[in-house]
């Protein structure tokens, strides 16, 4: 269950999508692969899966170059996944054929779940509902790499929040490497384990969550006392009725420094970091 | 690898079931409309070449949009750009068989409806007609199913073509496709060509057959590298 990708470089015309773009993924594990857009994720999730070739560089899946043996990645993408004259049945039926590990007791439970008609046509169906095919074949299918690239466009809270349910459940039942890729962050946050931040088609950050969360925190205080702490260059400063907050991140800054300064500290929510890592303005620094 | 084939076939099936059903409705409803109107005429016999058209057009059509509807859905699907290729070959074999056997059933249909009615004035034509006044129906079927195959297999080609390159390149290969056959492949085609109209035979709708088969591996090269991009 590993991904690699070794200096993997992808153009579309002028455009760089991904630049000498380098990573190792290790499963079982859920992790996110974030960035804003344009970041070059899809390019990648893309890449895993076998449909998008690289200009340079080289990716392995499992140990094979993915568009040689693929039956182990299932990708699941934000739209335009299934044939939209099939009906929910014949493309359940067609996705069970193709992956080795298929679990139709599996998808029909989750085909209840998400309330979907067998006999219904994809295209008669809501944006929300054909996520929810998407997910249920990406779960379903049991493949060692499973992909989901932004795979709830339309759902409602209560089935995003069912969705994480269930990704965790799945992921205890039968451990593989789930690689999500999401702009809803805070609300899947808590399911990373490892986190990859992209950025104009490189890599900027790849962290296990929990030294993520250890190693970014705000500063909130008198300007005074944190500009003094800052002498090391935080992510983003903002100012507010007096007081000055910093967000920082990186090994170099210590939450105990701070506190023993009397100033308050506070988790950073990953999106708000992945915002300012990721502001190209000022090349993540502010 | 026979799994994700077998995947790609029942993929075409199904897309292919539901489209066929709809084509055959509609053609058997001319045919007996055909029948009908032939009542109105006094003498001379009608020649109806309309399903043999429309079963090339529809195969020209189902062969080119191939490559846009069912690759990206394959690809995306788990299964590799050769086991695509193995299961649309098997499947465009199939197809070219399978209507032709049906193209058969509906003209001895129509043909014995037309006995029954005791309407001798028309005659529904097929390419076997071209070798013989007499042509058997297996004759008949197989050079069908050998003219199917090919229009499926050629558009296949031209559709990977347009669908690798975009539009402007398809168009401009079209365009000096000619150009790239060499001269004595260019002077058997046209003797091909004249002898399917002067005086066919039986072989000639063979080599067509070949000639599907070497658009289909044709095909190969153009999608071995084909990227699938997210909005296909």
């Amino acid at each position: 269950m590993n991904v690699q990708f070794d200096h993997v470089t992808k153009t579309f015309g002028a455009h760089m999508a991904l630049n000498r773009l380098s990573f190792t993924m290790k499963g079982p594990k859920i992790v996110g692969m974030l960035g804003r857009n344009g970041a070059g994720k899809t390019t990648a999730l893309n890449m895993i899966a076998g449909c998008i070739f690289p200009n340079d560089g080289s990716i392995d899946v499992n140990g094979y170059p993915p568009a040689t043996k693929q039956s182990s990645v299932c990708l699941i993408n934000e739209s335009g996944n299934f044939n939209k004259e099939f009906t929910v049945k014949d493309t359940v039926k067609s996705a069970s054929l193709f992956y080795p590990n298929w679990d139709q007791k599996r998808a029909d439970e989750l085909i209840s779940l998400f309330q979907l008609k067998r006999s219904k046509k994809v295209k008669s169906l809501s944006k929300g509902m054909e996520s929810a095919l998407g997910i249920i074949v990406g779960l379903a299918s049991y493949s060692p790499v499973t992909i989901f690239d932004e795979p709830y466009i339309g759902l409602d809270a209560a089935f995003r929040s069912r969705f994480y349910d269930l990704l965790i459940e799945e992921f205890e039942r039968e451990p593989r490497l789930f690689i999500l890729s999401t702009h809803l962050i805070d609300e899947a946050a808590k399911l990373f384990e490892e986190i990859f931040i992209i950025h104009d088609g490189s890599l900027i950050l790849h962290k296990d969550a929990e030294t993520l969360r250890e190693e970014s925190f705000s500063v909130t205080g008198a300007k005074k006392d944190v500009m003094e702490l800052n002498g090391k260059s935080p992510l983003h400063r903002k100012e507010f009725a007096g007081r000055t907050t910093a967000y920082v991140f990186g090994p170099e800054w210590n939450r105990h420094e701070a506190e023993l300064h009397l100033l308050e500290t506070s988790a950073i929510p990953i999106q708000e970091l992945m915002v300012h890592l990721t502001n190209s303005h000022t090349g993540g620094r502010k | 690898m026979m799994s994700n084939i077998k995947a790609v076939l029942y993929y075409e099936f199904i897309g292919l079931k539901k489209a066929v059903s709809g084509f055959w409705i509609i053609l058997g409803v001319m045919m007996i409309l055909s029948i009908l109107l032939s009542f109105s005429m006094s003498d001379g016999v009608v020649y109806m070449s309309g399903t043999s058209l429309a079963l090339a057009l529809y195969m020209i059509v189902t062969g080119f949009i191939t490559v846009k509807v069912s690759l990206p859905y394959c690809i995306r699907r788990g299964a590799t750009r050769n086991q695509f290729l193995a299961g649309i070959g098997l499947s465009f074999f199939l197809t070219s068989m399978v209507m032709a056997a049906i193209h058969t059933i509906f003209l001895e249909l129509g043909t014995f409806a037309g006995n029954l009615l005791n309407v001798k004035k028309i005659h529904f034509f097929r390419a076997s007609d071209l070798i013989s006044e007499t042509p058997s129906i297996f004759a008949s079927t197989v050079i069908d199913m050998f003219l199917f195959f090919f229009c499926l297999a050629a558009a296949f080609f031209i559709g990977a073509i347009f669908f690798r390159f975009a539009r402007k390149a398809g168009y401009t290969f079209l365009a000096i496709s000619p150009l790239f056959f060499l001269p004595n492949i260019q002077e058997k085609l046209i003797e091909l060509t004249r002898s399917l109209v002067n005086g066919p035979e039986f072989a000639n709708f063979f080599i067509i057959f070949i000639i599907g088969i070497v658009c289909f591996a044709a095909t190969w090269p153009v999608i071995r590298n084909l990227s699938i991009h997210p909005s296909s």
